[in-house]
């Protein structure tokens, strides 16, 4: 298989949405590899006003769930980490991934770089973390713990808000401080495409020049909603990042559940055909 | 800047967004912040951006309730009261990401609150019934059940709901708003080994739940229905009645306290 960094290639994947397996066994031959949050399947058990509660994986839902992504690769990607969470990220969530990686071995996590939680309640929103050098190591030094409990590589994820642009120390912004904080902690990055694209759009700014000045290097990941509209742009776009990011493992298509319904699928599985085509010959252009 | 400070105050505008006209609520933590970090916050709480993500996250937190509790939530809105929904939501924080620890929490609140007659009913057979449905997990397997004679008999608090009419007859005409068939009290079994989570109950174990409101041995209860052992067996397979051996302990900590220090 080719590899790069050592590590196999991936192409395209789908992420898992447990309210519709039925779907996702439709889908199991459009893609390479699924991406699950394990969240979804687990139990809570509360443990006081303070604290987040203890997470503990479904027996009958995890086995479900395995049973329709494990025959192929998988990754996981958390909304519950809460890495720049103040007080520390959500250790129960970190525990139950330790618990899934004993249950199931899968290619390597991810979490959005933001914080969820505060004080055992949960804010609903990932928000942004301010652009600062505190800031940075905070999550730099969390997630070099997270990599090394774990033992899957850590990928961290470009935010969506709607917030105004977060105070920043020069001379970052968005794209420099993903850059900065995955070089210090050695970790990747996944690029939400949209996400990126709204923030640009909000802030009055370019999407490929700020593409330009993403670490491609770290680049493993691609995030995309399924968007029957997308335009001939936004295609050019995913093609160029594909094309340039060399360790680039993945491309998640992300839907939601109205997005799975019957008449909206077969678009679904156009995107991904699409997608794989432009994952595949690029595979092959670096395999040469 | 105070990284943890500001990400109080910014995280307190998501949970208790600041209403137009009322007085700008405190920020936790506001002490520690700079002047500029205080001005952004304050562009921040009058941002649309704000605005949307505050009700996107509230819309997502009733959205969830609703469809995890929709008997009692269609209860509320027969009677015109969904607006408890809305000031629960406004009173609490949210306890997790996902639906059924707060839905247990909202309807622990209706009914200590106290509510119309149907809508506690809801409220506690919808919260029996996640109950149940969390406890599935680490229920014990539904083998063979032993009744020791010294076992003491209790009936899970939640588990036994009584229910003015035909259990789905009442649950078809709550959740489509329909006229209730309010009949016979029938009276709803809840456990975690029941394989729909719920059933209604035989008229002897109605009459067993209703003896185990408080907790009887298997011997005291055997003298009072000699014949009706494998209808309790039944009901503590189902996890609706639980039988523990206790003399063992209390003789533990009796031979504890008579042993002489070391």
């Amino acid at each position: 298989m080719c590899t790069s960094f050592g590590r196999p290639i991936r192409g395209v994947g789908v992420a898992y949405v447990p309210t519709r397996a039925d779907k996702m066994r439709v889908l199991a031959d459009a893609v390479d590899f699924f991406e699950v949050t394990p969240e979804a399947f687990c139990d809570e058990h509360p443990r006081g006003e303070a604290r987040p509660p203890r997470l503990s994986l479904n027996r009958g839902e995890t086995e479900f769930a395995l049973s329709i992504v494990a025959p192929r690769p998988f990754t996981v990607h958390g909304t519950g980490l809460s890495i720049g969470s103040p007080g520390g990220f959500n250790d129960a969530y970190l525990a139950m991934l330790e618990e899934l990686a004993d249950v199931q071995r899968f290619a390597w996590h991810s979490a959005p770089l933001s914080f969820s939680w505060i004080d055992g309640h949960h804010l609903g929103a990932q928000l942004p973390l301010p652009r600062t050098r505190e800031a940075a190591d905070l999550v730099s030094v969390r997630a070099r713990e997270i990599k090394d409990r774990v033992g899957r590589p850590f990928l961290f994820e470009n935010t969506t808000h709607f917030l105004p642009d977060v105070p920043s120390e020069q001379p970052w912004d968005e794209v420099t401080f993903l850059n900065e904080v995955a070089i210090a902690s050695d970790c990747g990055l996944l690029i939400d495409m949209d996400a990126l694209e709204d923030a640009c759009r909000l802030r009055g700014d370019d999407p490929d020049e700020a593409l330009e000045r993403l670490d491609l290097l770290r680049v493993e990941q691609l995030h995309v909603r399924p968007d029957a509209e997308r335009t001939d742009a936004q295609w050019r776009r995913l093609g160029r990042i594909v094309r340039r990011a060399p360790y680039l493992r993945g491309v998640v298509m992300v839907p939601g559940h109205d997005d799975l319904d019957p008449q909206r699928l077969p678009a679904c599985q156009r995107e991904l055909a699409r997608l794989r085509e432009l994952t595949s010959v690029t595979k092959q252009e670096i395999c040469a | 800047m105070s990284l943890e400070a500001w990400q109080r105050a910014l995280g307190s505008m998501i949970v208790r967004p600041h209403r137009a006209g009322a007085p700008r609520p405190e920020r936790p933590g506001e002490a520690a912040l700079s002047e500029a970090e205080r001005v952004w916050l304050d562009e921040a709480a009058e941002s649309p951006g704000l605005l949307v993500m505050c009700l996107m996250e509230r819309r997502e937190r009733r959205r969830q309730i609703c469809a995890t509790a929709p008997l009692t939530t269609a209860a509320l809105r027969r009677l015109g009261d969904l607006h408890r929904l809305d000031a629960y939501i406004d009173a609490h924080l949210r306890p997790s990401a996902f639906a059924p620890l707060e839905t247990m929490r909202f309807l622990e609140r209706l009914l200590e609150d106290g509510s119309d007659p149907l809508v506690a009913t809801m409220a506690r057979f919808e919260r029996a019934v996640l109950d149940a449905g969390r406890s599935r997990e680490s229920a014990p397997a539904r083998a063979e059940v032993e009744l020791p004679a010294v076992g003491t008999l209790r009936l899970h608090p939640w588990r036994m709901v009584v229910m003015p009419g035909r259990p789905e007859d009442l649950i078809v005409s709550v959740a489509l708003a329909e006229a209730l068939p309010l009949v016979d009290r029938t009276t709803v079994l809840v456990g975690p080994r029941i394989p729909s989570l719920w059933r209604a109950a035989t008229r002897a174990e109605d009459v067993i739940c209703s003896m185990l409101v408080r907790p009887r041995t298997v011997r005291e209860l055997g003298d009072v229905f000699p014949t009706l052992r494998e209808v309790v067996k039944i009901l503590v397979a189902d996890g609706v009645v639980s039988c523990s051996v206790e003399h063992d302990r209390h003789a533990r900590s009796s031979r504890r306290r008579n042993s002489p220090e070391p």
